[in-house]
Parts: C-alpha cells; sequence; structure tokens
C-alpha cells in the first residue's frame, strides 16, 4: 500500500513537469502526513539539517570553481592544446571525461561534486566542439561516480563508522575497482565512437608534432590548479571539504594572470553557479523529505529482512540484494540508501561468508548506481541544471544507461573474482 | 489592470533577484571563512572555530535566497518526458496541475516553516559550537519558501506569464547574457 | 501494534546488543498480545539525534533512545549537566546518576517526552593520539593541532593554551593521514571505529571520563494511552536493562584490552599525562562548566548546582 501510493504520488506529481524537488517533496509529505501520524513537520527539520553541512559546500564551490574556468577562457584553451593529442583514438575528448572525473575522485569524496565540478567545464567545451550531447552527459553522469570509488571517499568512512572495519583497507580496496570501471567506461566509449564516428568528430586541423606539444602549454594552468588542489590535500594543508574552497581562490588566481578573468566575469561566475546550486540544491530538498517519509517506517529494513530469512544460498541471496537496492535506487540517493540498509545488509552478507571489506566496495557501487537511477538520480539531475534543462533528465538518463549496465557488469565482476578488490588491501594491510 | 500586472511581475522579479544576490553574497562568504580558517590554522595555530556551524548556516543561505530566481526563471530540473508528449491536446491542463503542485508543496512547507521559525525565535536557540543565534538565519526558509510559493500562486491565476523554459545560450547573468568564448 | 525503537548508535557497539536484548525482553514477555517492539539500529530511520526532540513528541517513531548532549541546541540547559572530564571515578558517577536521571527526567517530560528507562555508558578513559610523535603533557600539546568532538573539549583546550578544533568524526581519518591536525582525543575502546590505529602512532592517556546515561524516550500522549500491561514489560525490561548497563567494574579491564589490542596493531602507548597536568585539566574543566551554565541560562545552572550537591562539592 505505501509502496502504490508512493509511487502513484510520485508519478502523478512528477509527470505534470513541475521541479521535481516539488514533486519529490510533495509526495514525502503525503506519505508523512498518511503513515507517520502526521509528523510532515519532520520534513522541514530534515531539509534544515541536510542543508546545514559542512561537507555538502564542495558541491557549489566546485561548480564555482569549473565557472571560473569556463568564463576566462583557461579551460577553452586547455580542450583546444587536447584535442590533437585524442585525434587519432575513436572517442577523442569524451575519454578526457572519465580521465578528469577519476583524476578528480582522489580530490573530492562525492560523486556529487565530481560530476558538478567536471561537468560544469567539460560540457559547454565539447559541445562547442560538435560532439554529440548525450554522449558527454552520459560519460559525465556516469564518470561522476568515480568519486565514491577513488579515495577519499564519503561512502568508505561512513561505512568503516558503521561497521567497524578498516578505512585505510577500505580506501585501497575502491583503487582498482574504480580504475576498473573507468577503463571499462573508456571501452565503452572507444566501441561505441568506432561504429559511429558522429558522436566524437575529428580534429579536422592539421598540426606538427612541434605545434601540439607547444599548444600542450596552454594545459598547465589548469594542471598547475589540479596539483595545487590534490597537493592542499595531501600536504595536510586543507581537508577535502575545505580544498574546494581553496580550489576556488586558485582557480581565480590562476585564471587572472593567465587566462581573461574580469571582476565582471568572476562576478557572473559566481551569480550563476548560485542559480545552479540553488537548482540542484532543491532536487535535493526534495529527496530528503521523500527518503525521511519512507526511512523513518523502517520499510527498506523489512524487505531485506524478509531477504535475510528466507534460507536461500549466498549467490541467491547477494542477487537479490542486489535487486532491491536497484529498486530503491529509483527512490533514494546514493548515502541515506546506504545508513537506512547497512544495518540488516551487512551482517546478512558477512554471515554468509563475502568479506567485509569487499561489501563494502559492493556497497559503494551499488549506490553509485543509485545515484544515476531516476528519478531520484542526483548525479542526472546535475547534468540536466549544468545544461540549462537543454538536456532533459530523462534524456539524462537514457543517455547514462549503458555507465547504469557497466557498473551492474562490475558487480557480476567483482563477484566472480573478489581479489579485484582485495588484493591492494592484502598487499597494504 | 495590464500595468498593475507588469508592476507586480516586476516587483517579484526585483525581489527574487535582491534573494539571489544576497545567496551570492553567502557563496562569496563560505569561500571567505573557509580560506581564513586554514590559513589561521596553517600559519597561526590558531584554528577558526565557527567556520562549519558558519559555512552550514551560509549553505543553507544558498539555496534558499537562490530558490526564488530559479523558480521564476523556471530552471528547474523537471521530468519533461510526460508533459512534452501530452502537450499537444493537454497543454493548459498539464500546466495548471504542474503549477497546483508547485502551490500545494511550497504551501504546505511555509505553513509548517512558521511555527519551526517562531520556535527557534521564541527560545533565541544557537547553534551548538559558535553560539551563532539561529533565528536570521532560519529567517531565510519561510521567506523564501513564502517569495516561491506566491510565484507559484500568480503563474496559477495567470497574474504571471507561463513558465518558459530557456536554453543554454541564455546563461543567467547578473544583467542580459554576455557572449564569452 | 508495531513500536520502532530508534537507536543512532552503531549495530556493533556492546551498547546496540544490550538493546536489542531489551526488545527481545519486552517481545518475550508480550508474546500473547498484539504487540511488538522493533529495534533500528544505526540511525536507520533516518533520524537526526540532534532533532530528537522536535520529532519524539509528535509520534513519528514510537520510542528512542536519546543523548542530552546531543539535545543542546534545542535545550541549552541539557549540555551543562555533565560536562566532559568533571565526573572521573565511580564513585563520583555513582553519586550523581540519580540526580541526573532526575532531571533528564524533568526536562524531557517539558517536552512531552516520557522516559521509559535509561542505558548507562561505560567509563571511558580519553587518550590523545598523535600521527608523528608521542605527546604526553600538555606542554607537548603547545604547537599542535589537536582533533576534539565537543564544544567544551574546545573551551577547556583554548584555556589550556592549546589550539582543538572540532572535526568530525567521518573526517577525522583523512584529517589525521593528512596532517590537518596532528593529534586526535578519542577513547581507547572505540579507536578501532574510526580505523585510528592507521592514522597514529603514538598514544598517551589524559583524562578519565564518565558520561551522561542515555534515556529511552516515548511521546508523553502516546504512552499514556498505551496499555498497561505494555507499559509494565516495557518499563520491567528497562529497569533489566539498566542493572546490565550500570556496571563499571570491568570498564579498565577492557580499556587495557583495547590498548592492548591497538599495540599490536602499531599504537605505541606512552606515559600517562602526569598528575599535576590532569589537575591543571580539571581546573580548565571546572571553568568551562561555570560558563556553559551561565551561557546556557534558564535551568542549566539549577541542574549544574544539583550535581555539584550531589558530588559534595
Ligand atoms: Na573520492
Ligand atoms: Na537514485
Amino acid at each position: 500500500m505505501l509502496w502504490a501510493n508512493l509511487i502513484g504520488i510520485m508519478v502523478a506529481t512528477a509527470s505534470t513537469g513541475v521541479a521535481l524537488g516539488a514533486a519529490l517533496g510533495l509526495t514525502g509529505l503525503v506519505l508523512l502526513q498518511v503513515y507517520s501520524n502526521g509528523a510532515t513537520s519532520l520534513a522541514v527539520d530534515a531539509i534544515w539539517s541536510v542543508f546545514n553541512s559542512f561537507t555538502l559546500s564542495a558541491v557549489p564551490l566546485f561548480i564555482l570553481l569549473g565557472e571560473i574556468l569556463l568564463r576566462s577562457g583557461v579551460s577553452s584553451r586547455a580542450y583546444t592544446a587536447l584535442a590533437p593529442v585524442f585525434r587519432r583514438v575513436p572517442g577523442g575528448l569524451l575519454h578526457t571525461n572519465i580521465a578528469v572525473c577519476t583524476l578528480f575522485g582522489a580530490v573530492s569524496g562525492s560523486s556529487l561534486s565530481t560530476a558538478a565540478a567536471v561537468g560544469s567545464v567539460a560540457y559547454p567545451e565539447m559541445t562547442k566542439r560538435g560532439y554529440d550531447k548525450d554522449m558527454i552527459v552520459g560519460s559525465l553522469a556516469g564518470g561522476g561516480t568515480l568519486g565514491l570509488l577513488i579515495p577519499p571517499s564519503l561512502s568508505f568512512l561512513i561505512f568503516g563508522a558503521l561497521t567497524e572495519t578498516s578505512i585505510g583497507r577500505l580506501f585501497v580496496a575502491g583503487i582498482l575497482p574504480g580504475l576498473m570501471i573507468g577503463a571499462m567506461f573508456m571501452a565503452y566509449i572507444f566501441v561505441r565512437s568506432l561504429r559511429n564516428p558522429q558522436l566524437a568528430p575529428h580534429d579536422t586541423s592539421r598540426q606538427s608534432l612541434g605545434a601540439i606539444i607547444v599548444g600542450f602549454g596552454q594545459v598547465w594552468p589548469l594542471l598547475v590548479l589540479v596539483l595545487a588542489v590534490i597537493g592542499s590535500i595531501i600536504g595536510g594543508i586543507a581537508t577535502p571539504t575545505e580544498a574546494a574552497g581553496i580550489g576556488v581562490v586558485l582557480a581565480a588566481i590562476i585564471s587572472s594572470i593567465w587566462g581573461d578573468l574580469t571582476l565582471r566575469k568572476l562576478l557572473d561566475a559566481i551569480f550563476h553557479s548560485t542559480l545552479l546550486f540553488a537548482a540542484i540544491g532543491f532536487v535535493v530538498l526534495g529527496a530528503t523529505i521523500l527518503a525521511q517519509s519512507v526511512s523513518i517506517l523502517g520499510v527498506p529494513q523489512q524487505i531485506l529482512n524478509v531477504v535475510a530469512d528466507s534460507g536461500l544460498d549466498r549467490y541467491s541471496i547477494l542477487l537479490i540484494v542486489v535487486l532491491v537496492y536497484l529498486i530503491l535506487g529509483c527512490f533514494f540517493d546514493g548515502l541515506s540508501l546506504m545508513i537506512m540498509t547497512l544495518p540488516v545488509v551487512f551482517p546478512l552478507l558477512t554471515g554468509l561468508g563475502f568479506d567485509p571489506i569487499w561489501i563494502g566496495v559492493l556497497i559503494t557501487i551499488v549506490i553509485e548506481i543509485g545515484q544515476v537511477t531516476p528519478p531520484v538520480g542526483l548525479n542526472l539531475s546535475v547534468l540536466a541544471s549544468l545544461t540549462n534543462n537543454e538536456i532533459s533528465l530523462g534524456r539524462v538518463a537514457k543517455a547514462t544507461v549503458p555507465y547504469w549496465g557497466i557498473h551492474l557488469f562490475a558487480v557480476v565482476v567483482l563477484t566472480a573474482f573478489p581479489i579485484i578488490a582485495l588484493f591492494l588491501p592484502n598487499l597494504l594491510f | 489592470m495590464r500595468a498593475a500586472r507588469k508592476y507586480f511581475a516586476q516587483g517579484l522579479e526585483v525581489l527574487a533577484l535582491a534573494m539571489a544576490l544576497l545567496a551570492s553574497l553567502a557563496m562569496v562568504g563560505i569561500v571567505a571563512i573557509i580560506v581564513t580558517g586554514v590559513t589561521m590554522r596553517r600559519f597561526f595555530n590558531t584554528p577558526l572555530h565557527i567556520t562549519e556551524d558558519v559555512v552550514g548556516l551560509m549553505l543553507s543561505a544558498v539555496l534558499f535566497l537562490g530558490l526564488p530566481l530559479v523558480t521564476f526563471r523556471s530552471q528547474h530540473v523537471r521530468v519533461s518526458i510526460v508533459a512534452e508528449a501530452l502537450k499537444a491536446r493537454f497543454d493548459t491542463a498539464m500546466r495548471i496541475a504542474a503549477m497546483l503542485v508547485g502551490v500545494l508543496f511550497f504551501g504546505w512547507i511555509l505553513l509548517e516553516s512558521i511555527p519551526w521559525f517562531e520556535f527557534a525565535w521564541k527560545r533565541g536557540l544557537k547553534t551548538e559550537t559558535a553560539r551563532l543565534l539561529l533565528y536570521p538565519w532560519m529567517a531565510v526558509l519561510p521567506l523564501s519558501i513564502g517569495l516561491t510559493w506566491v510565484i507559484y500562486l500568480a503563474r496559477l491565476l495567470g497574474l504571471l506569464d507561463a513558465e518558459r523554459h530557456g536554453k543554454l545560450e541564455e546563461l543567467p547573468t547578473i544583467a542580459p547574457a554576455q557572449k564569452d568564448g | 501494534e508495531e513500536w520502532r525503537l530508534n537507536n543512532f548508535l552503531p549495530e556493533t557497539r556492546p551498547e546496540s546488543a544490550q538493546i536489542e536484548q531489551f526488545t527481545a525482553d519486552v517481545n518475550a514477555a508480550l508474546a500473547d498480545k498484539d504487540f511488538t517492539l522493533t529495534h533500528y539500529p544505526g540511525g536507520s530511520l533516518g533520524i537526526k539525534n540532534t532533532d530528537l526532540l522536535r520529532v519524539l513528541p509528535k509520534g513519528a517513531v514510537e520510542m528512542s533512545l536519546m543523548w542530552s548532549n546531543y539535545l543542546g541546541r534545542d535545550a541549552p540547559a541539557l549540555s551543562s549537566v555533565f560536562v566532559q572530564g568533571a565526573i572521573s571515578t565511580v564513585e563520583e558517577l555513582k553519586a550523581v546518576l540519580p540526580v541526573a536521571q532526575e532531571i533528564y527526567t524533568e526536562e524531557y517530560n517539558d517536552w512531552g517526552v516520557t522516559t521509559v528507562g535509561f542505558v548507562a555508558i561505560p567509563t571511558l578513559s580519553v587518550s590523545v593520539f598523535c600521527a608523528d610523535k608521542p605527546v604526553n603533557s600538555l606542554e607537548d600539546l603547545n604547537g599542535v593541532k589537536l582533533r576534539v568532538w565537543a564544544r567544551e573539549q574546545v573551551e577547556t583546550f583554548t584555556n589550556l593554551g592549546v589550539s582543538a578544533q572540532i572535526i568530525p568524526q567521518e573526517e577525522t581519518y583523512v584529517a589525521l593521514k593528512t596532517g590537518v591536525v596532528d593529534c586526535a582525543l578519542y577513547p581507547a575502546l572505540y579507536a578501532h571505529t574510526i580505523s585510528l590505529q592507521e592514522v597514529t602512532s603514538y598514544a598517551s592517556f589524559l583524562y578519565p571520563m564518565a558520561s551522561a546515561p542515555y534515556s529511552l524516550g516515548v511521546a508523553t500522549d502516546k504512552w499514556e494511552a498505551t496499555d498497561p500491561e505494555i507499559r509494565e514489560a516495557i518499563v520491567t525490561a528497562a529497569d533489566a536493562l539498566w542493572e546490565r548497563t550500570n556496571q563499571y567494574d570491568k570498564d579498565f579491564e577492557l580499556e587495557l584490552a583495547a590498548r592492548e589490542k591497538l599495540s599490536e596493531m602499531g599504537v605505541t602507548w606512552g606515559e600517562d599525562f602526569p598528575e599535576s597536568d590532569r589537575a591543571l585539566f580539571l581546573d580548565a574543566v571546572s571553568e568551562t562548566w561555570a560558563m556553559l551554565a551561565e551561557e546556557a541560562g534558564g535551568n542549566a545552572m539549577d541542574y549544574r548546582q544539583r550535581v555539584l550537591t550531589a558530588l559534595g562539592r
């Protein structure tokens, strides 16, 4: 009954084409009213707590950082310089989306800020260069999920604290699967573009090797910025969240020295990123109310308890658990899904003999899948926002399906070869 | 009547814009306080104790104060697939339904947020670490939600033009768009 | 009828096992009634523990574990009943507990929450864990960036000239790993939960800490409308829960075992902080306590006085 109501109200409200946040939020309010003794006041407390968050501040800051690079022309020159390098590779600059997301994953702890940071620069630069828009947004929404697998990672930190498993081992365990998934993404882009070269136009300008090398000099301001941000974390100057703030200041400095950042452009960048964050944040707000209305009923735990008591063999149970996550992924986003389900799933899977660290990697991948499952898939909303709804949420979701599938394939591979996750932690600890 | 309608629309936009400018200011504030905090800790060994509290409050301010203008300019993320499909036959009905959902949601939250704000105000609640008075910050929620509700209501009643979904080329800037790059 | 019991502690904590036992006791006693109590550990109901005084009276969840120290935003007076480090021995703790339980019951009553039971927290030993060099005196702590977890600690250490900073639990690991902070204050008993042994090499004991007990609350109107037989069963099981947890004989043993285990994983235990430093620390704590109570206003001064009287100070 609850699910019928949830799905019914959500579908009915969202399909009017109203702001998604309002549809999700209204659904949540109705559920609170009906199933939680009219405790709709929880909605306001929940949204206030979720934005009263230091960690979440990285999201608008990384958007701002991207806007500054974009408007000052620094990113444009870097892409122009990079284009000839990828001339002969099917997929061209699309591969940089995956590579940069992987690199960025080492800076940011969440997939939301990874998608926001890389997307705010890559989308406009690559559309300008004639790349297929669906390919661009798909690769960005998919690539953004790498932010959770590559350390530092918010999901591993929370998983570690809730299950008393080693955070160091979890961090290290995420690296190979993260690189593996990144490589699969690139392979997919390669094959797709090989079969349909229109998706990634070839750079037709012929340049000598010398010109390419000279042109490459345009990339280094960006490189300096990335190294400085990573360096500020590794060097112990800033926490990953603070690094976003440091990055903004550095981006402004670098862009006014090596780009043409003017005060006017800086103000525009700030204003635009504020509105972008408000648009993305409103989806988060609605999703928070919805998540609160369902999580307080303990429904996901009840479903998983049924699975736990089913007496099936370990791989059947694993399969059902993954399926449950895929379904819940439609209604919830990453971390709230993890906190809701972990108290049942972790003892269940460890009881069946799965390695705790491996479970951490598995759960991180399935909640990443939730990040790109509509309608409550925040990576998708970020991308739809970054394109100013030129690419609608539904179109972003469709474009991301292959990456969704690759994640699922990665789950199969990891189940068959757990060593991919466990090799490095066993080696280093 | 037409003039009154125009002034009303302009008034709403100016209010929304003013709030969005405050939101931008809060964004600058977040950067400023983080950088100050890092500098103080690293070079003067005196960490700021208020960073976390203040950043959290400012982040709420960025979101809520930005909301009315995002709504006014119809830049929300939305599911357009069904509405597009039914556009030919039920365009008006769908638009009314959408505005109705907006009015209901923001109205409901507005109703909930008034006692929520009152509670913090009367008790003089403060943040845990920095001991900052909460209600001036919390006031942004009912104010912004209220203005957003008025925008949806005005659209529903036809006092404002219907939503027009923009294109990327119309990148929002403080002033009319300028082409660069 | 089903009641949900919200527990913000991770399932792996010993307290959670005790609460699970409590749930089983209630359900066994009411086997022939149409009533079940379901335990949701790990914060899996999605309720922020700082919001509990708002959520619980609304009846959105039937029963919840509550901890006064998390509720300071809504009820400032609560955060100055027990100030960290002010109560250090088991004798002092036992003297204070009845008063504290009385205070919590009264205060929660004012919020429309009936206290149906308590869960005691073991006495803990708080140590300074450092990444690169052993630190076991206040002098050593000067110039060191120290991670703490509560505002009262910031005040106390600032008084002692130590630059302390609150870093959230989930950021502590990375902050220590990269050197954003050099040392972290943490009880050895729980250090492994955030993998502290992987990012620090040295530890020294600084102060013992007795904590305010957790309370089990139910919305008062809900409680009053509940079948007396059910209430009886809940209160009986809660009394047993209190009896089981209000034991401190094994605490020191567990602490030593935890240190031993951390040593095996590479943490070198240094000398304790000297007695003289601990005396300075206690003075600073007293000052913080007075300051917090004054700042909170309302009932806070009265609460502090009652606790002081119980302590015979
Ligand atoms: Na990461
Ligand atoms: Na999702």
